[in-house]
């Protein structure tokens, strides 16, 4: 491991995140609020400790992939902690596992609560909130990758690392082009919703909130009822398109500007997200009018609202699940499974490696019948290699793996199996409402603190894509100085 | 090599297309890259474009880059340079001539089936498109001889129109240079060490660094002063006049030609019968040899101890080795192996091959040498791109231009190894200005080379 490498990597990044925390205490100076007290130090705990660590660190050789993941995996611990102690600090959460637990669940883009009442919180701890669900939703490290001068050829190990999907596919030349391209999108479809939710009707600042958690697939409100609260129909459809269109591989944007045609849409990833979340709809409206009888307009609404904030993992709610058919429950859950594209900011399995399971799943069938058969998996007129598929394969395995483990061991803290078992999935792909006890109008106060640690590391996995958590539980990774 | 025109990329940031990732074009992207290019690879080979794609910051596009789906995309063809230097000689024509019709201003070729390089034939490829053809076989002869002409030297590059050398020469164990600060040392006035190569990493020094035996130092300077002082550092020999080649393949081929020209005498070896018999024909006064290379008796007969010089050229690495260990053996004064796998340049130094080339690494370095931005002469690649050495032309504008050389703020690792000022030379110190038109001698790891660009 080569340490000052990881010192001069991680100590820009504190100096990064430092200087952004500025922004919350300047929001509590704005509204005179006393967390300007919580914030303010833990920035230059950040900015000085990052300075000193770039100072004795050095980047001189390349990043190889034992120092990218562990960057990346402390990257993210690092940010939560101390993302949660501007929070501990403050005096609004009643434990550090609490604060810790509503720091990832921002970073991650997850949006489940411990706060049993918003209505009552300082703003710039709501503010702070709705930006680390915008810092994550498209990487940290992403964002750092733009703002930070050449830290070397590893840039693109980080950058694959950060971003979900199983293929690291370049748009352009430079990784920092691509990056900085990524931000200039998302910061102006935040730009743009946030815009558009103050004209239909929202208070600035809570448009601005709903903009950071809404294009980032977060989640957080700056209401207890969420984005039900507003009753209004054209807030919804704002959150609506807003939620569809950063479930999209933002890789089709980029190319669809630069080659100024939207023939890049026509993507198999794309036309399948458009498939399951159009039949899910459907499926969701009939269940909803054949077997609770609502009415027509109100199915519609709400069916269209929660099946696409569902399959883009963002988890608001304008309406109580909890109360709707179980087929209709069923269908959100295996959404919130499924997620969104890659390359986007949503979470979940990633709809690409669906597409590639469900061939494999296909060929083997036709395999069974004719044995000598050669199939090759073809995703966008490319044929995916053996590695890759092994990888998808690899990955669901653990997905569903470490979703056993968590319920089981939330089970143990006493829940219910489904409520145990929506809660893991909610966290692991990043929803943050489950079902249950966990439904959309309930939060996550009431569970202890061990399971709430179970929910964490869930939230983490889910965001970073299993491995570079899952490589710092192997011994291997620690004891060994050498590369073996 | 067609012609002595350099082709010069003006702005910042130029964007090269680089058809075929092998090793050649492996080490041009490395080298673009690290010097903030925006690098395109065309390779139609699925698990070399993963290796490319995985370990550099390039965008790779998998396919033929002789075939207009590739051409026609619209991130290719905003590209300023096309560099085809793929396996096939035809891909790379015509890549470079469709290349030319799709909008890219400069094209590169490597053609390996030209034998010498005349006027017509550059004619003929610039009006096909072509601005720039490189036969890397050629250019591997060349340094060859030029290395065999000074004898203790391990790497031999020339700046300035030959005003100065750099030389890489193998410190002997008894030199009197050893353990002395290098602000001690009594050098001439023009000659400077600008480098230091120990445990394969290269130290760019100061004052307080010393030598120690089996350091190669890399020295700049006036010719005539570095032959004065050659001996001081490394083992004298005799200017080599018997060579023996053991591989007739292209290099070797023409290798021949050229030492025989230079009046050296020269043995030839080759298994292939065809071959010799071609080379027989084309040779005038050299002999060539139908045999194995590692027929022991063959070389003993044909008297391998007492060649000044073994080049062994065959394209298996570990053979090559393998000769030129036995040449040392029996008393040959110096070996020269060619190795296709650059990984192996350091460990062959080690146990004593004296110099180690790799064709696609001088290959790289010639293309880079004619891709510099404006004020670039040249640039030569030392150790495996471990460092670089690079000509410079002070321009007016420079930031350096008029200054003293101790105000200049210059990036850590890299130094001024030698300053051509009008037409003397001379090593320069804290008080030496820069003027405009001045020729530097800039010695730099590659990770300072961009921060260097900037201040010339």
């Amino acid at each position: 491991m080569n340490l000052k490498l990881l010192q001069a990597i991680i100590g820009r990044l504190f100096t990064v995140y430092g200087l952004i925390m500025i922004a919350p205490a300047l929001v509590a100076i704005y509204y005179q609020e006393n967390t300007f007290r919580a914030f303010a130090p833990v920035a230059v705990v950040l900015i000085i400790l990052g300075w000193s660590l770039v100072k004795s660190g050095r980047i001189q050789e390349k990043i190889g992939p034992r120092e990218g993941l562990t960057a990346v995996a402390a990257t993210w611990l690092l940010a939560s902690l101390f993302g949660a102690l501007a929070f501990y600090l403050s005096g609004c959460f009643p434990s550090f596992i609490d604060a810790l637990f509503e720091a990832v669940s921002g970073l991650t883009t997850t949006g489940a609560t411990v706060l049993p009442n918003l209505e009552i919180m300082p703003r710039s701890i709501l503010f702070w909130r709705s930006l680390s669900h915008w810092l994550g939703g498209m990487g940290i490290i992403v964002l750092f990758i733009v703002l930070l001068p050449n830290i070397g050829m590893g840039a693109v190990h980080l950058f694959n690392l950060e971003v979900p999907g199983p293929v690291a596919d370049k748009v352009m030349p430079k990784i920092r082009d691509t990056a900085r391209m990524l931000w200039l999108i998302y910061t102006s479809m935040t730009v743009l919703s946030a815009v558009l939710l103050w004209l239909a009707g929202m208070p600035l600042f809570e448009a601005l909130n709903h903009a950071l958690t809404l294009v980032s697939g977060g989640g957080f409100s700056t209401r207890t009822a969420g984005a039900s609260s507003f009753n209004s129909l054209a807030v919804e459809l704002i959150v609506v398109i807003f939620m569809f269109l950063n479930a999209i591989n933002f890789n089709l944007y980029i190319h669809a500007w630069r080659h100024r045609s939207l023939r890049s849409f026509n993507d198999p990833e794309f036309k399948l997200y458009g498939i399951i979340i159009a039949s899910a709809f459907c499926l969701v409206t009939l269940s909803l009018i054949t077997q609770s009888g609502t009415t027509i307009f109100t199915a519609l609404r709400q069916s269209l609202f929660q099946v696409v904030a569902m399959s883009t993992t963002t988890g608001y709610a304008i309406a109580d699940y909890n109360h709707w058919p179980i087929f209709a429950q069923f269908v959100l859950f295996m959404l919130m499974i499924v997620g969104g594209c890659s390359r986007s900011t949503a979470g979940g399995i990633k709809i690409v490696r669906i597409l590639c399971l469900f061939k494999m799943a296909w060929a083997q069938i036709r395999q069974a019948i004719h044995p000598r058969l050669v199939v090759n998996i073809v995703v966008h007129d490319k044929v995916v290699d053996s590695n890759t598929l092994a990888k998808v394969g690899g990955f669901f395995f653990l997905y569903i793996i470490i979703s056993c483990c968590a319920t089981l061991l939330l089970t143990v803290a006493g829940l219910e199996i489904f409520d145990a078992m929506a809660a893991t999935i909610a966290s692991l792909s990043n929803v943050g409402i489950g079902f249950g006890a966990f439904g959309p109008m309930a939060n996550y106060a009431f569970l202890g603190p061990g399971g709430k640690v179970v929910l964490i590391f869930c939230m983490l996995i889910g965001r970073l894509e299993i491995l570079p958590l899952l490589v710092l539980i192997m011994p291997a990774f620690w004891k060994s100085k050498r590369k073996w | 090599m067609s012609g002595n025109e350099i082709i010069t990329l003006g702005g910042q940031q130029v964007r090269v297309v680089i058809v075929g990732a092998g090793k050649v074009g492996y080490s041009l992207a490395q080298c673009l890259v690290e010097e903030n290019h925006d690098v395109i690879v065309i390779e139609e080979d699925e698990s070399r474009r993963n290796i490319i794609q995985n370990s550099l910051d390039v965008m790779t596009i998998q396919g033929n880059g002789a075939s207009p789906r590739v051409l026609l995309d619209s991130e290719v063809r905003s590209a300023d340079l096309m560099i085809a230097v793929t396996d096939s000689d035809e891909v790379n024509m015509v890549a470079c001539m469709a290349a030319k019709r799709a909008g890219i201003a400069r094209t590169i070729a490597r053609i390996r089936d030209i034998e010498s390089m005349d006027e017509a034939e550059t004619e003929f490829h610039r009006s096909l498109g072509i601005d720039l053809t490189i036969n890397p076989e050629y250019v591997t002869a060349l340094e060859i001889s030029r290395n065999l002409m000074i004898p203790t030297a391990l790497e031999v590059e020339d700046f300035a129109d030959g005003k100065v050398r750099l030389l890489e020469l193998k410190i002997r164990s008894e030199s009197p240079m050893i353990g002395i600060p290098l602000a001690n040392l009594e050098l001439p006035a023009n000659v400077l060490i600008v480098g230091i190569f120990r445990q394969n990493k290269i130290i760019i020094p100061n004052g307080q660094d010393i030598l120690l035996p089996n350091d190669n130092v890399f020295l700049v300077g006036e010719p005539k002063f570095l032959d004065m002082i050659q001996d001081e550092f490394a083992n004298i020999l005799d200017p080599v006049k018997r060579v023996m080649i053991i591989g007739a393949g292209r290099i070797g081929r023409s290798l021949a030609v050229l030492l025989e020209k230079e009046g050296i005498a020269v043995k030839v070896i080759d298994k292939d019968e065809e071959r010799c018999q071609g080379l027989a024909k084309i040779l005038k006064h050299s002999s060539v040899y139908h045999g194995e290379g590692t027929d022991i008796d063959l070389l003993i007969e044909e008297g391998v101890g007492d060649a000044d010089a073994v080049v062994c050229l065959t394209d298996d690495d570990k053979l090559n080795l393998l000769l030129a260990l036995l040449a040392k053996e029996m008393g040959t004064k110096k070996t020269i192996v060619r190795v296709g796998r650059t990984e192996y340049i350091p460990l062959m130094e080690k146990v004593g091959i004296d110099s180690v080339l790799s064709p696609r690494l001088i290959t790289a370095g010639f293309i880079l040498s004619h891709v510099r931005r404006g004020n670039y002469v040249s640039v030569s690649l030392l150790e495996g791109a471990k460092a670089q050495a690079m000509e410079v032309i002070v321009s007016s504008s420079s930031k350096v231009a008029g200054k003293k050389l101790k105000d200049i703020f210059f990036p850590p690792n890299s130094l001024v190894g030698a300053v051509v000022h009008r037409q003397d030379v001379y090593v320069p110190n804290g008080n030496s200005i820069l003027y405009p038109d001045d020729r530097a001698i800039v010695f730099a790891l590659p990770e300072t080379i961009s921060k260097v660009e900037k201040i010339f």
